[in-house]
């Protein structure tokens, strides 16, 4: 009996559950009232089915509260019939629901969409929307009254081809924002390599979709705002237009050397990337090489997708984050002021990317402890993977990576920590990064292939206090895109930037978010506006939001 | 890749100085061993003369003339691959010793020649699979040992790299080649000053080793030593000019001097050699599976 009763006590303990995960994130998708559905082909088995879709947050009816825009896709199938795809805006009811008013809108049907970024482009104090796409892209102007007209045609920004990223800078001081998008591979609907043609269509083996190598390259534009509501295309008189055709992906605009105008960073898939040095008279030099941006650390020429922007030092200096393809691996470029350097193994942030193809990806502080975590989404571009395991590649979804930042240039892959909602394996692809209803806790909303949509609601209860900073800049630009904000508190100084798209062809919210540990207040905040002049704030009490305006 | 080549040649080299024609120790006796006829014994006697000779296209005629005669002997296809991998045509040596890592499941040799000829060929995930494989057969083979790393740190497992090379080096303590590798998963993982330490170690007996010098380059760049990072990535340069990953790091390093015209001369050293070696890879891989990506 005694024996009997060991072995069950012995069951018994065998049997009791773990500690039950930390809750970081809920997926509150459901709840909050999103029923949004990406559509791509089940198969995959053309590139163009594979890359779709951006997100992004941004407070299109001026109520503090930031909303929701979700990009979809056509597929092969359905490319002659917009209507097949549904993009989805969702008003912020700030109760913790949203609600779909895409059909009122006007944003429903951008076509085969791709990515999307935010800006007040004409300057009269409401965010436009910008929305690319397999064929001519979309300027959405917003009409103030929950509606948006396509001005994309008169505005001279329809582009064409195979767009992908965009961001909005204003790259040459006239205080009106500009215009960069990536294009990625030039594309015939109506003669596509056929599926697993060649071996050049072929992953280990296995018949897959073609590209991005052995098809041609797209270039890349960028407008010029002309003030007139009229944009002119100047990418190859500034030196950007990329003639070689590499395959563009996430775009990200950041002053990277302190001289007070923007330059911009290109993320190529399967080529070199881009860091296109601002030369303050209208072109730009590509000094990816140079500064050691363009590939990996041993020279290899990365798939790459998304890119972030963040200062994870706390030192002033921005430094970046990149996302590969499998068996690649992230990369973190750290700022090291005249020069960055590819830290991805020491920062330890390489080796658990190296299975996973990654995409949408921000620097963000979860927990508020003032040092800038890093998130990325994964889902690899071939689902005949999942038939035939192969080599260290993960499968066709994959789990997410949440990088908490230790301090010393440190990372600790994290994410099993915190239960199914960071492990539980999607085809992740847009990521947007915001703070959903104001509580000073980052959110993530990600935008998945094919798929239903995540809105992962930070409920962390370790969290340190904080400052969300919304600027307000002198028209047109009234975003203060290219703004950066400084803030000390005791011992802590942070450093963000104001940014029109980033990630994977997504946009952020643009409103500026501080962890600050324990302090109580913000002992100083300095903002350097996109013009070069600077405005200061002291001792700001800590958990709220500040508005700063020009 | 390329930093693999100059280690590998002497790895290739030594598997081709096996006895020609002579099956692994522990092969199975069995189904997979056909009873080489007269005229097949009399020709691969033939190759193994020719091989000896330095002719390496005669030998392996006389091996596809054995062959046509018996298909599935074992001993004329393991000399047919040897033969092959020592004159770098690597498809048919990759071909053929995945017919024999199938008909001899237990022989870690064929795991291991297998495992080579991916890594030449650019291969590294199955290389890997292959190696480690080979691995489990017959584990205590520095050879194979070294050759996992050398893989392994292709792929950015610096950690599992390290290990490797590690273990082969507790086996044959002498190689350069592993102490070399181990350096580079060292430096892979961040533990600068071990990297360092066995670079030199390295550099100490052999000054223009590839790889040390490499590492020596790549751990002196991070320490902002910018002059001497130069000299050791020249050495390495000059040491496989096929490197493009040497090239890019000497662009870096001519940068950080200030010395813009050279390190634009470098980029294009990589680009180019970059595109010969994705020629060759492709090349090579002309009847095995290639990557879209």
């Amino acid at each position: 009996m005694m024996r009997v009763l060991v072995s069950l006590v012995a069951v018994l303990v065998l049997a009791a559950p773990g500690p039950a995960p930390a809750l970081l994130f809920r997926d509150v998708t459901t709840q909050a009232g999103i029923a949004f559905r990406h559509h791509a082909a089940p198969e995959k088995k053309y590139i163009v089915e594979s890359m779709s879709g951006g997100v992004a947050l941004f407070d299109y009816d001026r109520d503090g509260l930031v909303d929701i825009y979700f990009v979809d896709s056509l597929t092969v199938e359905t490319a002659k019939n917009p209507a097949a795809a549904r993009s989805a805006l969702y008003r912020n009811l700030g109760n913790g629901k949203f609600e779909d008013v895409t059909d009122k809108s006007g944003l429903a049907h951008p076509g085969w969409g791709m990515g999307v970024c935010a800006a007040d482009v004409d300057g009269d104090g409401w965010d436009d929307l910008y929305v690319t796409v397999l064929g001519r892209n979309r300027l959405y102007r917003n009409n103030h009254d929950g509606t948006f007209t396509d001005i994309a045609e008169q505005a001279g920004v329809a582009g064409g081809g195979w767009s992908t990223g965009c961001g909005f800078a204003d790259y040459d001081h006239d205080g009106r924002l500009d215009l960069f998008v990536s294009r990625y591979v030039k594309i015939d609907l109506d003669h596509l390599p056929a599926f697993g043609k060649d071996k050049t269509c072929e992953y280990r083996g296995v018949a897959v979709q073609c590209g991005p190598r052995g098809l041609p390259g797209e270039s890349d534009f960028l407008f010029h705002n002309d003030g007139n509501g009229r944009f002119t295309e100047v990418s190859a008189k500034a030196g950007v237009s990329d003639p070689r055709g590499y395959f563009g992906l996430g775009v990200a605009w950041f002053d990277y050397n302190g001289d007070g105008w923007p330059d911009l960073y290109v993320a190529n898939d399967a080529t070199p990337n881009f860091l296109y040095r601002n030369n303050k008279d209208g072109t730009f030099t590509d000094v990816a090489f140079p500064m050691g941006v363009a590939v990996s650390e041993d020279g290899a020429e990365q798939g790459s997708m998304g890119v972030a922007v963040g200062d994870y030092q706390n030192n002033g200096r921005l430094s970046l984050f990149v996302t590969n393809f499998s068996e690649e691996y992230n990369d973190l470029y750290r700022h090291d002021g005249d020069h960055f350097s590819d830290v991805s193994f020491r920062s330890n942030t390489a080796p658990a990317s190296l299975p996973l193809v990654g995409w949408g990806t921000s620097f963000f502080d979860y927990d508020n402890d003032g040092l800038q975590d890093i998130v990325v989404v994964n889902g690899h571009v071939y689902p005949q993977l999942d038939a035939v395991r192969l080599g260290g590649s993960a499968g066709y979804r994959q789990r997410k990576l949440l990088y908490h930042n230790r301090g010393g240039g440190m990372f600790d892959e994290v994410a099993a920590q915190f239960g199914r909602v960071m492990t539980d394996e999607r085809v992740g692809r847009g990521l947007a990064v915001g703070d959903l209803d104001n509580d000073g806790g980052l959110d993530l909303v990600i935008n998945n292939l094919d798929g239903s949509p995540e809105v992962l609601h930070n409920e962390y209860a370790g969290r340190g206090s904080w400052l969300l900073v919304k600027l307000t800049g002198s028209a047109p630009n009234t975003d203060a895109i290219g703004a950066l904000v400084t803030v000390r508190a005791g011992a802590l100084t942070a450093t963000r930037l104001v940014q029109s798209g980033t990630s994977y062809i997504s946009q952020n919210d643009m409103r500026l978010h501080f962890g600050l540990g324990t302090a109580a207040q913000v002992d100083s905040l300095d903002v350097r506006w996109p013009d070069g002049t600077t405005s200061k704030m002291t001792n700001v009490k800590a958990n709220q939001l500040v508005a700063v305006r020009r | 890749m390329m930093r693999c080549v100059v280690v590998l040649a002497g790895v290739v080299a030594c598997a081709s100085q096996l006895a020609l024609a002579q099956p692994a120790a522990n092969a199975q006796p069995g189904a997979a061993r056909a009873a080489a006829s007269g005229s097949v014994r009399e020709l691969l006697q033939t190759a193994r003369r020719e091989s000896q000779d330095g002719d390496a296209a005669g030998a392996l005629e006389s091996l596809r003339r054995a062959r046509a005669l018996a298909p599935n002997s074992e001993d004329v296809l393991s000399a047919f691959a040897q033969v092959a991998l020592s004159a770098r045509l690597l498809a048919p040596a990759i071909a053929t010793l995945e017919s024999l890592t199938r008909m001899c499941p237990s022989v870690a040799q064929y795991g291991y020649l297998l495992g080579v000829a991916l890594i030449e060929a650019g291969d590294m995930p199955a290389a890997v699979d292959s190696l480690e494989q080979a691995n489990r057969l017959e584990p205590d083979r520095p050879r194979t040992l070294l050759a996992l790393a050398l893989a392994l740190n292709n792929r950015k497992q610096y950690a599992e790299a390290r290990r490797a090379a590690l273990k082969s080096l507790e086996l044959d303590a002498d190689n350069v080649d592993t102490l070399a590798t181990l350096a580079e998963a060292e430096a892979g993982t961040g533990d600068l000053q071990q990297a360092d330490a066995h670079a030199r170690r390295v550099l100490a007996r052999s000054p223009t080793h590839h790889t040390a010098n490499l590492v020596a380059g790549i751990v002196l760049m991070q320490q902002e030593r910018y002059v001497e990072a130069r000299d050791a990535l020249e050495r390495a340069a000059a040491a496989n000019p096929a490197s493009a990953g040497v090239y890019y790091q000497l662009s870096l390093a001519y940068a950080r001097l200030g010395d813009e015209a050279r390190s634009r001369q470098n980029v294009e050293r990589y680009r180019q050699t970059l595109r010969e070696t994705e020629d060759r890879i492709k090349t090579l891989r002309a009847g095995t599976s290639e990557t879209a990506r």
